[in-house]
């Protein structure tokens, strides 16, 4: 077994336990919801028109957009009531899937009680059955099959769609194709990928089993599919086999592999500490700050020039110690967010061009580039057009480019790679850098500010932990954070982000 | 004695009345036909009894009570009914759909075996589904599943105008035995004459909402209203053509 294999495989166990709970969770939410807005819709056409086109309209929104809508609704709910509601993880991803799986429950469920023959309820009427008699005795047996085909269904979407919970911070499945489609590693992809379909098959069957027993009134069958469904749902909901004892640590990371890397170092001093941990990869940049200052995560690694940016919303560049001074005075005055000090390289975003390209057409600077840009395509990631790093330099350059595209960070390096860009947003601890042949292009104008890894804590930090994370401060060179990089991007010999870490910091 | 009292009954739909200022007064042990074109008002004055249909005035009562002062679940449970499209409920056996009414009064009465005996069933189809059975079968079981409340008062709308004529005319014959053996009273909705005359003791011919007649059988066949007639004209005709042949 491959070592990329045997990991994704050993973090399975806990990923399908999350996943399951969380789309058992959200089926079932749906399922409370939607009975009663069905049977208020079949009764009542004033409630059904805005009922099923409110439920349309929320599955016309993408899955990942409506998760990630959730997370500051939820920052602003908290806000304005003064309730600690967790913005982050489970909530969330909650509240996003059952309204994701009303619609079919809620559809099929009102198709189901308007297709009851009239006749049978005139019958039902006439030898003097209450309502509730009538929908309990007559209307939700006789619909029950189609009911049921809805809430299959919703629960075949639920289990694909919880896959993208990962991005609001939440384990799921989607941890492995997340993780693995950043870094390329198509086994984790792929492993996650089967296990969310084995997950949807799984359930799908067995709820077929119940439905046959409902058509055939077979209730062998329907304790059989419920039994199964029940056990693994208390399999779910158990207290986690590797049992308590430690407190839980729980590990931020952006999405790329740096991040990674970086959570999985943090992860070993943590658990060399004796500390249990756990991972929220594949957060977006704010939302990895806010989630810091709310609590929902311990501990990650940002870099004070994004910080810089896009918390204090400044313009200025100062000198690389007086930015992260100030950074660690200002970010504890504002959130009470621990800086707990820089590692030791630099990701600086900086404008990359091959090598060829760049001597072809004599740019060495950015002064170079604002002549020959208009003839030339920029390659971005998925952030940094929006950036105020991208204003600052457009503005002090006055850079326009022919065209403009963001990808992420993986396929953008492939854009300069197959010439379908000459410029792109590199970052300068990457290990495609020198891999690439890249230049980065010199910034005499100070348009970008520097961006040294620093390492931060959530308000009112453990000591212990502190103590725990302060051999990574200033230990890790950019040299070596390239070639960590490069171990878990390249294409040959590729390894995963936990080797990679291993490699990085041995020690613990 | 009288089992039903019908005062003044009005009911307008959509502007059109459908009832008319209707008064009619049923005597217990009475088979009432109720006749007249579609549209006439029959079934909203059925359902008027067992109150699935509210008139705007007037006034019912049975055996001496308004109807309007009853719970009205109460009052179905004391009324058989009886309707074209038989209404069995496909996902319980004929056992449980005869036993229906029972359970919802809680009587916990078992008569199904006698039930299934009254209606001419044999007692093995008590274990089978509606589907199983032929149209005339479920409406024995639909008859059977009236009865099972021991009603006095049964209303019956079109009971048997989905089926096949022989079918129809040995249920009918079955129904109107089933009738004087446990004294029922009965008001039964129907578009065919010939079975009203010969199944009724009673005819009220209903017509755009009013009664236009109220007779005996032999006595509707006598009758000088032109519309009335021409009701009656078309059985008489068909019976004459037939005899010719």
């Amino acid at each position: 077994m491959s070592p990329a294999f045997a990991e994704a495989v050993a973090e399975l166990p806990a990923l399908v336990r999350a996943h399951l709970l969380l789309s058992g969770s959200a089926v079932g939410i749906g399922v409370l919801l939607g009975l009663p807005l069905a049977i208020l819709s079949a009764r009542h056409a004033r409630v059904r028109t805005p009922v099923l086109g409110l439920a349309g309209l929320v599955q016309t929104v993408p899955a990942l957009a409506l998760l990630a809508l959730f997370y500051p609704a939820l920052l602003i709910v908290g806000r304005a009531t003064g309730l600690a509601i967790p913005a982050l993880g489970f909530l969330p991803a909650l509240i996003a899937l059952s309204l994701y799986a009303l619609l079919p429950i809620v559809r099929n469920a009102v198709a189901a009680l308007q297709g009851i023959d009239p006749g049978v309820l005139e019958a039902a009427d006439g030898l003097g059955m209450t309502a509730r008699q009538r929908l309990t005795l007559v209307e939700l047996p006789l619909g029950a099959p189609v009911i049921l085909a809805g809430i299959r269904t919703a629960s075949v979407w639920t289990i694909g769609a919880a896959t993208l919970a990962t991005t609001v911070g939440q384990p799921s499945l989607g941890d492995l194709i997340f993780s693995g489609l950043q870094t390329e590693n198509w086994v984790r992809v792929l492993t996650g990928c089967a296990a969310a379909a084995a997950l949807a098959l799984a359930v799908d069957g067995l709820l077929a089993l119940v439905e046959s027993g409902l058509r055939h009134r077979s209730r062998r069958r329907i304790r059989l599919g419920l039994a199964v469904l029940v056990a693994a749902l208390g399999l779910a909901l158990a207290p986690d086999p590797r049992g308590a004892g430690g407190e839980t640590i729980v590990i931020g990371a952006k999405n790329f592999s740096e991040q990674y890397i970086l959570a999985s170092a943090i992860e070993r001093r943590l658990r060399a500490a004796g500390y249990r941990t756990e991972r929220r990869d594949n957060l977006g940049s704010t939302v990895a700050y806010q989630a810091l200052a709310a609590g929902d995560i311990d501990v990650y690694v940002d870099y004070s020039g994004t910080l810089w940016t896009n918390i204090l919303r400044r313009a200025d560049t100062p000198p690389p110690e007086a930015m992260r001074a100030e950074l660690a005075t200002r970010l504890r005055e504002r959130d009470g967010v621990l800086l707990l000090g820089p590692l030791g390289f630099e990701n600086a975003y900086a404008l990359a061009m091959r090598r060829p390209r760049a001597e072809a057409l004599g740019v060495r600077t950015l002064d170079d580039l604002t002549r020959a840009a208009p003839r030339l395509h920029l390659a971005a990631d998925l952030e940094f057009l929006t950036r105020p790093e991208w204003r600052s330099v457009r503005s002090r350059y006055r850079l326009r480019f022919a065209g403009q595209r963001s990808y992420s960070p993986t396929f953008m390096y492939r854009a300069v790679a197959d010439g379908s860009a000459d410029v792109i947003t590199a970052f300068s601890s990457d290990g495609r850098v020198a891999a690439l042949d890249l230049v980065t292009l010199a910034d005499p104008r100070r348009a970008l500010p520097s961006y040294d890894a620093v390492l931060l804590a959530a308000p009112g930090t453990d000591r212990r932990v502190v103590d725990a994370l302060r051999p990574l401060i200033g230990a890790i060179t950019v040299e070596r954070m390239r070639r960590a990089n490069l171990m878990v991007d390249r294409d040959a010999d590729k390894r995963t982000p936990a080797e990679a870490a291993r490699w990085l910091d041995p020690a613990p | 004695m009288t089992a039903l009292r019908i005062e003044k009954l009005r009911k307008r739909h959509g502007g059109r009345p459908a009832l008319d200022g209707v008064g009619l007064t049923v005597e217990a042990g009475a088979f009432v036909a109720l006749v007249g074109p579609s549209g006439s008002g029959k079934t909203t004055l059925l359902k008027s009894i067992n109150r699935l249909v509210e008139p705007d005035t007037g006034a019912i009562s049975i055996d001496g009570r308004d109807v309007r002062e009853m719970p009205v679940a109460a009052l179905r449970h004391g009324i058989g009914y009886v309707i074209q499209s038989i209404g069995l409920f496909p996902h319980m056996t004929v056992a449980e759909n005869i036993a229906v009414v029972p359970r919802l009064t809680g009587s916990g009465e078992d008569r199904v075996a006698e039930l299934l005996e009254l209606v001419a069933l044999p007692a093995d189809f008590a274990g089978r589904y509606p589907r199983e059975l032929s149209g005339g079968q479920q409406q024995r079981v639909g008859v059977a599943r009236a009865l099972a409340a021991r009603p006095r008062l049964m209303l019956m709308d079109e009971p048997f105008g989905a089926l096949d004529p022989v079918t129809r005319d040995s249920l009918g014959r079955a129904y109107r035995a089933l009738h004087d053996r446990l004294g029922l009273t009965t008001l039964m909705v129907t578009h065919d004459i010939a079975e009203a005359l010969l199944l009724a003791d009673r005819i009220v011919v209903l017509i755009e909402g009013r009664i236009r007649a109220d007779c005996a059988p032999a006595g509707l066949l006598a009758s000088t209203d032109p519309d009335v007639r021409a009701m009656v004209d078309v059985p008489r005709r068909q019976a004459e053509r037939l005899a010719a042949l």
